[in-house]
């Protein structure tokens, strides 16, 4: 009785995945393919195969074949009993419905029920189907009609979800929350819609949140202002109105406030209400003398050693830190101040450069006199320097450094602000800083936005790190109480009516401070939004400062005067008045570093970023990044921002030329996940370019972003992405953009199956041996050069450590057998015959004086086989008699055996029509004798032989006989060899498919490049060409030849 | 990775020192071929050695032991019988006693 098949599972909202019995099946690697099988269920209609053709291979020769190799691809991949769901009639193909479960049949089924009709959970069932969207991924550019199905499906369903969205996040009767979600979900599939905005707006005031709903308000109407150019409409206004009357605060205050009398319970410190200035110190007792007691514990060695103060923008972070710094008496301690920046994520080490240039830099003067942070010196450019130095000796000298320091004069704050904002070559340094400084009495204080640090970012790493080791102290900001408030804004501005401002602040200071300096007119339910109280300062001011406001906002981080001369046009005296007037203004003022002029806070720049209109901010944009590329930094510095201001300045070309360098000066610097998220944005960027896109720039962002994930899991379907680049290169002649997309092909190929570092121990001797005397040094390095060569496993490396050998030998007179047997080895694998035979010559005569008669018959077996290669039979049987009488002497082994195949192979150079006999015999012999790796390589020449003579059958067999053989014992050479001859093979029979697949995977096995010798790879080089593969341009230091599996020749 | 058997002859027998230097040389020449050592029987008057290696081949491990100069009498594939009461053919043992 036929077992009954269980039902296959098929989802094709978000990435295409089929299950069968709960077992995912593995899809076919083919994009066109999974595309049919994607096109068949959502459809669920019978197709007819001249539409699927014309849907799918509208240009091949045989586009009927094309199909029939793809549905028997899909059969295969279903398996025997569930392939019955492909159900071809005839003309007809179509995918039974009965037989599968499909997620869209599902949202199908419930939306033909009517929307308005499905209960909550039935909703909330229906919207968790969409995963993303329809055939996420199967975008199929140059089969423009199966794109255009896919568009109009897709914009179909998507009008689906939105229903079922605004009803769910209508539905106020019962989880809130989830009606949030949903309103949330809404906005981000539909970021234009006002109604999507007033949904969330109108659940956050359910919820009793005004203040995330103001912020929600805020973002509708930028976005509708930047994109639309319109401000919002009745709708929102609407859910703004439904405002609670509740005035409580969002978060509950983290401690308890005194009631009355309220001004008693909050101290003022001296105040400083001149804008340009620091704002008063207000309240905070509980914060601060819990961060007192951490530098107190840090002074004497104990305690943790990164105190984390986190909270929304504007809480008073930064404040908090240049309190701490102020508490250290003078003479007792000392602060050292950086600070993350947003658009500077760029500036590798960046925060550690302003820190160590900072004001009290005297302090570590003298540091740069340790040979690691010569960086530091003045006029050094310490950026490029750091880069070019091991991060690991820089954190030696840092912490040497800093250690002392601390110890002479306890304790030492290092103050980071913005933590969020920090570059990942920064935080690395950090790390290991931490773990070098040990009991230094050295506590780092760091500031981040709440919820804005990558939740697996480096920072979060380190504090998950540090949190294990018991070195953390979070601290969280919460609001001001109204009381507190108060009384900051009676600091600022006496005349204000104090407590009306407070309230309306919300707790937030830098709102107080703002409203205070304002005038504090507060009198809606609502408060002015920041950008308004920015607005109107703005206003006040000549013009030639509002315009030098609008440039440094855009640019968005601290930026030197020079700059701001190129950018905005200004003669120096105007120049520097409009400066001056924007200091005085509180909003622009000096870095820590002293260099550069930044916005006082980032809610002002963001504040005068949205003042300016959406083409005026363009436009700036795009002057920023011209002015960048005019003057581009050494080594890829600045390259991160320019890709950033030339994509929000529409300059999409120029954003992804940037966002390749951002990402080559990333890697170099091991920061592999912005490596990463550079090369996505310039893709990005040539998404919006369409057809115009260059493919050059392409492939680059393509290698960037392949070395970016190595080794973790890359972005779905980027092999195929690199096939089609490669595919489209290949077909416009572009040599050099080919030749990177196929060895990107080779570099995923080759992470699949990656091998273990399996020479490890053998390394570990060599560098021990290094240490020792010469002549030992020569004999370990000889025979582990040897030892790789002889089992091919990485030919540069092996000749490298050979070569050294050899020195070391010259230097003290002596000659090593082991270094003549590899060095041959290497010149035969490289095709240097000639070259080879007088290296095994000399080793067999060393060999033979020091009675090696193991190194002498091994000697023996090669060099009978380059008689072999030179077509000399009888020298080759000559040599094979040496061999038979080496091997009595030897005892037990595979060289008896190997000579009387050698023999027999001879004796087919001598006659091709030669019977297989004598071959067979001798092969039983090695069989037995157990050498796989000599078996890989009698069957792969026997396999020539037999290819030579038309014998095709048999010369296939001996092909699979040798890359069985030697896949078993890993010896890469001879995997490729095998790989050649199957090639050859499938070629021979008419089988191109087969025959580039085979070649691909010789070609793979050249990882590192140089792993094969040269004469494989002459040979790839070879067959290549004869399949009618362009063959890359030949560069030095890389030879060898990638090879993907084009589905065309 | 198939069972082999390695059998050695030592005269004079085998030192502690000795089995450390070969130890050292042969270890590298095992990793590189993919070869494991699993364990080794000594004779107690150290004349005689055998070792259990798992191996892709047995020319691996002939190499591996040639490579780093060491002298050996045979090396075979073995399979791995113990005693099983359940099964007749692992009586053997159980059996003779």
């Amino acid at each position: 009785m036929p077992m009954r098949e269980p039902r296959l599972e098929v989802r094709v909202l978000g990435e295409m995945s089929v299950r069968r019995g709960g077992e995912a099946v593995g899809l076919p690697a083919s994009r066109k393919t999974r595309a049919l099988l994607g096109y068949l269920a959502v459809t669920g209609e019978p197709a007819s195969r001249s539409k699927l053709c014309s849907l799918f291979w509208d240009g091949p020769v045989d586009p009927r074949g094309e199909l029939r190799w793809s549905l028997s691809k899909l059969r295969s991949l279903l398996g025997p009993r569930a392939a019955g769901a492909l159900v071809s009639d005839g003309e007809a193909v179509r995918f039974d419905a009965g037989a599968v479960w499909l997620d869209l049949a599902a949202v199908r089924s419930a939306a033909a029920r009517g929307i308005d009709r499905l209960a909550a959970a039935e909703l909330v069932a229906c919207e968790r189907e969409f995963r993303g969207e329809l055939l996420a991924g199967l975008d199929l550019p140059d089969c423009f009609r199966f794109d255009a199905w896919l568009i109009a499906q897709r914009e179909t369903l998507r009008g689906l979800r939105v229903a079922l969205l605004e009803r769910l996040a209508g539905l106020t009767d019962g989880d809130l929350a989830e009606a949030l979600r949903a309103a949330r979900s809404w906005v981000a599939l539909d970021p234009l819609s006002e109604a999507a905005h007033a949904a969330v707006v109108a659940r956050l005031l359910d919820l009793g949140r005004p203040k995330d709903a103001q912020r929600q308000a805020e973002t509708c109407r930028r976005i509708l202002r930047q994109e639309l150019g319109v401000e919002p409409g009745v709708l929102l206004e609407r859910a703004r109105v439904h405002r609670p009357p509740t005035r409580d605060r969002e978060h509950a205050p983290s401690r308890a406030v005194t009631v009355a009398p309220a001004v008693a319970t909050v101290t003022v410190q001296p105040a400083a209400a001149r804008p340009g200035e620091p704002a008063p110190w207000v309240g905070r007792e509980a914060e601060l003398a819990r961060a007192s007691a951490a530098i107190a514990a840090r002074a004497g060695g104990e305690g943790p050693r990164l105190l984390l103060v986190t909270g929304e923008a504007g809480i008073g972070k930064s404040r908090l830190l240049a309190e701490l710094a102020s508490t250290l008496a003078p003479g007792n301690g000392f602060a050292l101040a950086g600070r993350g920046n947003e658009a500077g994520l760029d500036r590798a080490y960046g925060v550690w450069i302003d820190l160590l240039r900072s004001a009290p830099f005297a302090e570590v003067a003298g540091a740069s006199r340790e040979a690691e942070l010569a960086w530091l010196a003045p006029g050094e450019h310490a950026d490029r320097e750091m880069e070019r130095l091991d991060r690991e000796r820089v954190a030696d000298g840092l912490a040497r450094v800093l250690s002392r320091r601390a110890r002479d004069r306890p304790p030492l704050l290092l103050l980071l602000d913005d933590l969020q904002w920090i570059d990942e070559a920064s935080i690395a340094l950090l790390h290991l800083l931490l773990a070098r400084v040990g009991e230094a009495p050295l506590l780092v204080v760091a500031a981040a936005r709440s919820g804005e640090l990558a939740p697996r970012g480096a920072a979060s790493r380190l504090l998950a790190t540090l949190e294990r080791e018991r070195g953390l102290l979070r601290l969280p900001l919460a609001p001001l109480s109204l009381e507190e408030a108060a009384a900051l804004v009676r600091a600022i501005s006496p005349a204000a009516d104090a407590e009306r401002v407070a309230a309306a602040s919300g707790g937030l200071p830098l709102f107080a401070i703002e409203l205070a300096r304002s005038g504090g007119g507060a009198d809606g339910s609502l408060p002015p939004p920041l950008a308004a109280l920015v607005g109107e300062r703005l206003a006040q001011l000549e013009a030639p400062a509002r315009g030098l406001a609008s440039w440094v906002a855009v640019l968005g981080e601290p930026c030197e005067v020079e700059l701001l001369r190129r950018l905005s046009g200004l003669v120096p005296s105007e120049l520097l008045a409009g400066l001056d007037e924007l200091e005085r203004a509180a909003l622009l003022r000096v870095d820590a570093a002293g260099e550069r002029y930044e916005v006082a806070h980032d809610l002002v720049r963001r504040a005068i970023y949205e003042q300016l209109p959406a083409p005026r901010r363009r436009f700036l944009h795009a002057e920023i990044a011209r002015a960048k590329a005019e003057r581009p930094e050494p080594e890829g510095g600045g390259a991160a921002s320019m890709a950033r201001h030339a994509a929000l300045g529409g300059e999409a070309e120029l954003a992804a030329q940037a966002s390749v360098v951002a990402g080559e000066r990333a890697l170099r610097l091991d920061a592999a996940t912005e490596a990463r998220e550079h090369a996505e944005r310039g893709l990005a960027q040539l998404e919006r370019l369409g057809a115009r896109a260059d493919l050059g720039l392409r492939l680059g962002l393509l290698r960037v972003l392949v070395h970016a994930t190595r080794g973790r899991p890359g972005r779905a379907g980027l092999p195929e992405e690199i096939l089609h680049w490669t595919e489209v290169a290949r077909g416009a002649k572009r040599v050099e953009e080919t030749r990177i997309g196929l060895y990107l092909l080779a570099v995923l190929r080759a992470e699949e199956g990656n091998l273990a570092g399996a020479e490890l121990m053998a390394l570990r001797a060599v560098e021990a041996a290094r240490q020792g005397d010469p002549a030992g040094a020569a004999w370990t390095l000889g025979n582990t050069g040897r030892c790789l060569a002889h089992i091919e496993r990485d030919f540069a490396r092996a000749e490298a450590l050979l070569l050294e050998a050899r020195e070391l030998a010259e230097g003290c007179g002596i000659d090593v057998v082991e270094v003549h047997f590899g060095l041959g080895l290497v010149a035969a694998a490289d095709g240097r015959g000639a070259e080879a035979r007088a290296e095994l010559e000399r080793g067999l005569e060393l060999a033979r004086a020091e009675e090696d008669a193991w190194i002498a018959s091994q000697c023996l077996i090669r060099l009978a086989m380059l008689a072999l290669d030179r077509g000399d039979p009888a020298e080759c049987e000559r040599r094979c008699g040496e061999i038979e009488e080496i091997s009595a002497r030897l005892g037990e082994g595979a060289e008896r055996a190997v000579a009387a195949c050698l023999r027999a192979l001879a004796g087919r150079v001598r006659d091709p029509e030669t019977g297989s006999a004598a071959l067979e015999e001798a092969l039983a012999l090695l069989r037995a004798a157990d050498s796989k790796g000599m078996l890989a390589e009698v069957s792969s020449r026997a396999a020539a032989l037999d290819l030579a003579a038309d014998r095709l059958e048999e010369a296939g067999a001996r092909a699979e006989e040798a890359l069985a053989n030697a896949s078993t014992v890993g010896r890469r050479g001879q995997i490729a060899r095998a790989r050649l001859a199957s090639a050859r093979v499938a070629r021979a029979r008419g089988d191109h498919r087969a025959a580039l697949e085979h070649l691909l995977a010789a070609s793979a096995e050249d990882r590192p490049v140089g792993t094969l010798g040269g004469a494989v790879r002459a040979e790839i080089r070879e067959l290549s060409k004869a399949l009618g593969i362009p063959t890359p341009r030949s560069t030095p230091g890389r030879e060898s030849v990638d090879i993907d599996r084009g589905d065309s020749p | 990775m198939t069972l082999m058997i390695v059998e050695s002859t030592y005269d004079p027998p085998l030192t502690d020192e000795a089995r450390r230097r070969d130890q050292e040389r042969l270890d590298p020449c095992l990793e590189m071929r993919g070869v494991e050592w699993v364990r080794s029987f000594e004779a107690a008057d150290r004349r005689r050695k055998i070792c259990l290696f798992r191996a892709p081949d047995a020319e691996s491990l002939r190499e591996a032991l040639r490579g780093a100069g060491l002298a050996f009498d045979r090396v075979w594939i073995a399979e791995q019988r113990e005693p099983d009461p359940a099964d007749p053919d692992r009586q053997a043992v159980l059996v003779t006693r």
